[in-house]
């Protein structure tokens, strides 16, 4: 005990002493509880922190038929393609939370296309707009995986893949999705829960001029709370492929959701195959996880420099230069 | 542009080669499960994975011609009864559907192919019967709109059966898909005239006037240049801004006799497929 503490106790009475331990006691219980309360604070209750930066605007929830299109026109505010003038809403370090929703590691190769006023001024773009992406992590992205949420169903019969949203996740949430993303190609979620953060070097994956590369992501685990079965959604396959004469882009649509996935996503990849014209052969296709051409020679990531160039008008030679490099 | 053909006349004499009076109300040709899945093997109607995963009926008989429609065909094979198609009554619709959806838990139902309120008598019958279905699901009313647009009554009279179901999810929605966005595209994608190219948003309003669940769908394949994404979206609006929002971009499903039908008829479609399709790619 220190000098100056036994030189109180001394000049107190015991009824002192006890009452003074008493409060010294009271005082720590005092301030432990309100160690507790903050640390609680800062650690457990999101719900609570998401709830006051709502109130700030800066927490954004979105659930029901139209969370897609909702998402979307917060996200990209003017530049969303269907109400001019709308306000973006979203922005880097806001926390979004989507409910009920599935999740899959099959990515739109253009995001946000669908919504943008580049389809609604230029329809003829639409075919850039088709495919999925699966990439899995590599030096430059670490440990994190791009994955999509996607809403599917409520009323809409075609809800195909390109409609999702990017978002990139932890290790750590991607292995507390794994299992179902092996099973089915799909895990639902109840909630998730995600900062909007600039996505790295994913945003290389995602091709869309008036996106910006700011998607959600989420770290931990304990953002995300899985339940549901899986639901079936719709993706497009695709490849592209390369004659002595010709260049060209195929795509076939495949079902993730189900339990028979795998065997549908090699379908897929048979009719493409025939798809090919006679003394063609695959250049790359629209899958980093499985290889569905081994002897494809351009990885996903050179086939983004040939999608690149669709409508430009010096496709030719640079096509051209990029197909030399096949043999 | 040469005028169309009337839907309304045409449809009339479909309804009468697709349906029959029957001892339970009016009866109808339906295709007998068409799908390789094994779930659907020995089952006269299938589940699809659509919406989610659906309980559907294949129904034979339309009031368009529909140059993308996989289903074309369908009056022809099916006209006579064969293996592949009979006809049924409204309550055996209703409940084959409901089998269905209580045996894999689903939560819609749907008549496809062919227009639901091709026979509204028949449509009504199954509605009837679905409504009193203890399970909860939504009934999916897939349509190109043109009988509900024309006749505000029959969207009356289907919104009823959705009032008198009370529960928290719509017992009924109605999808009105829409052919081509502006009349031009209308008459060409369908061959009906253009001047019925408008009931498709008059079915979308009179729905929303009754209070019945609804949303646009089109083809974004055939949507082609802005003043039909602009005129699609003033349509829209016109009846409720929201709408926009709801809109379905449906995407072309190529299936061989597809191909051959948009060459033979020189619909332009953008869908990137070979060399044949709309090629974006250029040949070196």
């Amino acid at each position: 005990m220190e000098e100056g503490v036994k030189k109180a106790i001394e000049l107190l009475s015991e009824e002192e002493t006890v009452k003074w331990i008493l409060g010294l006691l009271a005082t720590g219980a005092i301030g432990y509880a309100i160690e507790r309360i903050l640390r609680q604070y800062l650690k457990t209750p999101l719900i609570l922190k998401t709830r006051w930066l709502k109130h700030k605007g800066k927490a954004h929830e979105y659930s029901g038929k139209r969370l897609m299109s909702d998402f979307w026109q917060d996200l990209l505010g003017d530049e969303y393609g269907l109400f001019p003038g709308a306000d973006k809403i979203i922005e880097a370090h806001h926390f979004v939370t989507f409910k009920d929703v599935v999740v899959t590691d099959f990515v739109p190769r253009a995001p946000g296309f669908y919504y943008s006023k580049t389809l609604w001024n230029n329809p003829k773009l639409a075919p850039l707009s088709l495919g999925v992406i699966r990439v899995i992590p590599n030096e430059q992205t670490g440990s994190k995986r791009l994955l999509a949420i996607h809403k599917p169903s409520e009323f809409e019969a075609h809800w195909d893949m390109e409609k999702g949203v990017p978002i990139v996740v932890s290790r750590e949430v991607y292995e507390k999705l794994g299992d179902d993303l092996q099973k089915t190609g799909v895990a639902h979620v109840q909630r998730i829960t995600a900062i909007m953060s600039d996505v790295g070097d994913y945003s290389r994956e995602l091709r869309m001029a008036d996106i910006p590369s700011t998607f959600p992501v989420v770290r931990e685990e304990r953002f995300v709370k899985k339940g549901g079965d899986p639901v079936p959604i719709m993706g497009n396959a695709w490849v592209v492929y390369k004659t002595p004469k010709t260049s060209g882009f195929l795509n076939f649509r495949f079902w993730a959701g189900v339990d028979y996935h795998r065997d549908n996503l090699r379908e897929a990849k048979k009719k493409l195959e025939k798809l090919i014209p006679p003394g063609g052969f695959a250049l790359t296709d629209f899958d980093d996880k499985v290889r569905h051409w081994v002897d494809a020679p351009l990885r996903l990531s050179d086939a983004w420099k040939y999608l690149g160039l669709l409508g430009k008008k010096i496709t030719t030679q640079r096509v051209k230069n990029l197909s030399d490099r096949a043999p | 542009m040469k005028p169309g053909f009337n839907p309304f006349k045409f449809g009339e004499g479909v309804r009468r080669l697709v349906t029959r009076p029957g001892p339970d109300g009016i009866e109808r040709l339906y295709k007998k499960a068409p799908s390789s899945d094994p779930k659907n093997i020995n089952r006269n109607f299938r589940i699809s994975n659509y919406y989610g995963g659906t309980a559907v009926a294949d129904a034979i008989g339309c009031n368009l011609r529909c140059v993308f429609c996989w289903a074309i065909n369908d009056l022809r094979s099916y006209s006579k009864i064969t293996e592949k198609a009979s006809f049924y009554s409204p309550s055996e619709v209703a409940a084959a559907l409901e089998n269905l959806i209580k045996e894999y838990g689903l939560k819609y139902a749907r008549i496809t192919e062919g227009e639901p309120t091709l026979d509204m008598d028949h449509l009504c019958g199954i509605l009837e019967n679905l409504r009193k279905s203890k399970e909860r699901f939504t009934f999916i009313l897939e349509t190109n709109g043109l009988l509900l647009g024309r006749y505000p009554k029959l969207a009356r009279q289907i919104a009823d059966y959705d009032k008198k179901v009370k529960k928290d999810t719509s017992f009924l929605h109605v999808r009105v898909s829409i052919k081509g966005a502006t009349p031009e595209k209308f008459r060409l994608l369908t061959f009906a005239d253009a001047k019925y190219h408008d009931l498709q948003f008059a079915a979308i309003k009179n729905c929303a006037d009754v209070g019945l669940s609804v949303h646009p769908t089109t083809m974004l394949d055939f949507v082609e240049a802005k003043h039909e994404t602009d005129y699609l979206r003033n349509k829209l609006i016109d009846i409720d801004p929201s709408l926009i929002k709801d809109l379905e971009w449906e995407r072309l499903f190529l299936e061989g006799y597809v191909i051959e039908r948009l060459k033979k008829y020189r619909v332009p479609f953008k869908m990137v497929f070979r060399e044949e399709g709309a090629e974006i790619w250029k040949k070196e």
